[in-house]
């Protein structure tokens, strides 16, 4: 997966540019908005992570200059720029994700994978999905493990269909939150965990490892063995 | 334009005050006029007439009581003439149309209604006696018809022109309080979509070549709102800066635990400090975050993005998503929720009812009911947060609803966050009234949104 980080601080463009690396990605840095738009609009990118105060040119302007040349690349924007009307500006004018300075390595890596294997990107979303033998039909609203059915509660359905649409990439605690119910704030409970070892209860098979693994300081992911 | 409203406008409140005055003034003036003219009318009447009696008395000196009614029968049908009677000592009539008026001697006003004389009615009539030497009577009279005609004229006048007055006076002062309240509803209505958020909406300015208060007061409020705008930017501006300028150093600081972290190669000790100091910087990133949000809520540049909201929808997700944790602790929680729509920022009022849940389930104990519900109460759409935990003492309920409106409240409680004071900041930005109530056991948290349009 390519990735470009517009970012002009140079330490947090190391930063990323390493996580991202180590999680397997090739990455470009630009240092500077002008610079940025260059190359996004050249090179074939799956991903932009785009600071929102650059010099030259800032994210947005940035932004809304390469969806005018139709450039489509999903869009993360990586900023300090966290107040709600800085957000909304933010997913208005061209941005598909918004994450907060400062972040996790983890929770960016999580995202920038959701972005670069969005189901509009990856040729629709399927009826049914699967991992492993769970099935989970989204018409019918039915899961169900090997042979065996499950009975879920709509948000354990919305919640197990989140983890199933991103099958094999991890999903953080805050893409859950926002996903699944909606929430753009940060709890103070453990709320997450709680649906989770919920959901854990009734898909798994008594004495075999559970099919959503935890990764620790970044989320959950489903993969099947 | 309503009546009740129209009436409330100051111009034409000054209007009616205008129009008693007037009529007060056409009365008194009236009431004046009629007075100085029936004293002078009759003054000029009593000199005529007493005038007249000297002259006819002097006649009889002269020439003799024949004289003297054959100048009463002359002169008694000159037109616009006076009303004579002769009569001898006897009482028998000698000359003169008038009746016998009974009236002594000197001026007398009498009161004749409907008597005829000579074919004509009398109304009014001043009568002059005078007795001469041989001992008959002379009576002059004047007819005070005329004085009533012309009370009457004036009167007619004085009500007309009051009248007319009056009519064209309140005609004029509601054209004219109609312009002036469209141009202060402008700038009502100018006011009111600021404070609903839309920072860019000014009050209408017209093309005026003499400039009246109106457009004073539209101007100086202008140039108020050029002001605050300025101000909400710059507060805007500040806050982006010392966000950034916060933030950044933070995201290094968690960099290099990152590598500290990767050094430590499993070294339990320096991994559970590097936890630690993790700890810290969420703690103080999260004050400084619930510190930001509280000055954005508050400054309120979200209002012009308000949509409809569902709460019913939206309490429904809160209680999903924090249902297992607090039947996990012991504690359990019920939903009860009506549709109830307001206009609002989901997301934020999302954030106030789930720091309700969380405080809530900070305060109670173990097997504690917590409920929420959503209602309409009195056609206002109402959240109601309640718990039948040890509640608050009902004196020291005030003081719990001014600390949530308070910092200090959240500096001395740790963990509760700012939480509260967002919750209070939520409700007056979407004018919705907070209110804590006793739940009888417990405490209930009201929150109760203005009905729709009147927001």
């Amino acid at each position: 997966m390519r990735v470009l980080v517009v970012e002009d601080d140079l330490q947090t463009a190391a930063y990323v540019r390493d996580g991202l690396s180590a999680a397997g990605c090739e990455v470009d840095v630009a240092e500077d908005g002008a610079r940025g738009l260059d190359l996004a609009r050249h090179g074939p990118f799956d991903v932009l992570v785009i600071d929102r105060m650059l010099p030259v040119l800032d994210g947005l302007t940035l932004v809304s200059a390469l969806r005018r040349d139709a450039v489509q690349t999903p869009v993360l924007f990586l900023t300090a720029m966290a107040a709600i009307a800085d957000r909304v500006e933010g997913l208005e004018g061209g941005g598909d994700d918004y994450l907060v300075k400062p972040f996790s390595i983890e929770e960016l890596g999580a995202r920038v994978n959701a972005l670069a294997r969005r189901p509009s990107i990856r040729g629709g979303e399927p009826a049914v999905l699967r991992s492993g033998d769970l099935q989970l039909d989204r018409l019918q609203r039915l899961a169900r493990r090997g042979e065996r059915k499950i009975e879920l509660l709509p948000l354990q359905f919305k919640l197990l269909e989140y983890l199933l649409l991103h099958e094999g990439d991890v999903v953080t605690r805050s893409m859950l939150l926002e996903g699944v119910w909606g929430l753009r704030f940060d709890p103070r409970t453990n709320i997450v965990e709680t649906h989770i070892s919920h959901l854990r209860g009734k898909i798994d098979n008594p004495g075999e490892p559970s099919l959503i693994v935890t990764v620790r300081g970044a989320g959950y992911v489903v993969r099947a063995r | 334009m309503r009546v009740s409203r129209f009436l409330a406008s100051t111009g034409v409140r000054l209007a009616f005050v205008q129009t008693v005055l007037l009529i007060c003034a056409f009365v008194i003036a009236g009431s004046l006029t009629r007075f100085s003219v029936t004293y002078i009318y009759r003054h000029d009447v009593q000199a005529r007439i007493q005038g007249e009696a000297a002259t006819l008395t002097s006649l009889y000196q002269n020439r003799g009581i024949a004289e003297v009614a054959a100048a009463v029968t002359r002169s008694e049908h000159r037109p616009g003439g006076l009303e004579y009677r002769l009569a001898d000592a006897q009482g028998r009539q000698l000359a003169g149309d008038l009746p016998p008026t009974g009236a002594p001697l000197g001026l007398t006003f009498l009161d004749w209604d409907d008597a005829h004389v000579a074919g004509r009615p009398y109304q009014d009539l001043v009568v002059y006696n005078a007795r001469l030497p041989d001992g008959s009577v002379l009576t002059v009279g004047q007819d005070l018809t005329d004085e009533s005609k012309l009370r009457h004229a004036l009167r007619t006048t004085l009500f007309w022109c009051g009248g007319a007055g009056a009519v064209v006076g309140l005609l004029l002062s509601y054209l004219l309080a109609r312009g002036v309240l469209r141009r202060v509803d402008g700038v009502v209505a100018a006011a009111r979509a600021v404070s609903g958020g839309q920072m860019t909406v000014r009050a209408p300015r017209r093309r005026a070549l003499l400039p009246d208060d109106i457009d004073e007061l539209g101007t100086s409020f202008n140039a108020m709102l050029d002001e605050i705008a300025l101000l909400v930017d710059r507060v805007r501006w500040v806050s982006t800066d010392i966000a950034h300028d916060l933030r950044t150093p933070l995201t290094h600081v968690r960099q290099k635990l990152e590598r500290i972290r990767a050094a430590a190669k499993g070294d339990s000790q320096v991994l559970a400090a590097a936890k630690d100091v993790e700890g810290d910087v969420d703690e103080l990133l999260r004050v400084f975050d619930g510190m930001l949000r509280l000055a954005e809520i508050e400054s309120g540049p979200l209002a012009g993005r308000f949509k409809p909201v569902d709460l019913a929808e939206l309490g429904g997700r809160v209680a999903d998503a924090y249902r297992p944790d607090i039947e996990a602790s012991g504690r359990r929680l019920s939903l009860e929720a009506s549709p109830a729509i307001v206009e609002g920022d989901g997301d934020l009022i999302a954030q106030a009812l789930a720091n309700l849940v969380e405080n809530a389930l900070r305060h109670t104990p173990s097997g504690a009911n917590i409920e929420l519900a959503v209602d309409m109460a009195d056609g206002r759409p109402r959240l109601r947060v309640s718990d039948d935990g040890p509640g608050i003492p009902e004196e020291k309920r005030q003081d719990a609803l001014r600390h949530f409106c308070r910092l200090e409240a959240s500096r001395t409680t740790p963990g509760s966050g700012l939480g509260l004071a967002i919750v209070a900041a939520v409700a007056s930005r979407h004018h919705a009234a907070l209110e804590l109530v006793d739940a009888e056991p417990g405490l209930t948290v009201l929150l109760t949104f203005p009905a729709k349009g009147d927001s």
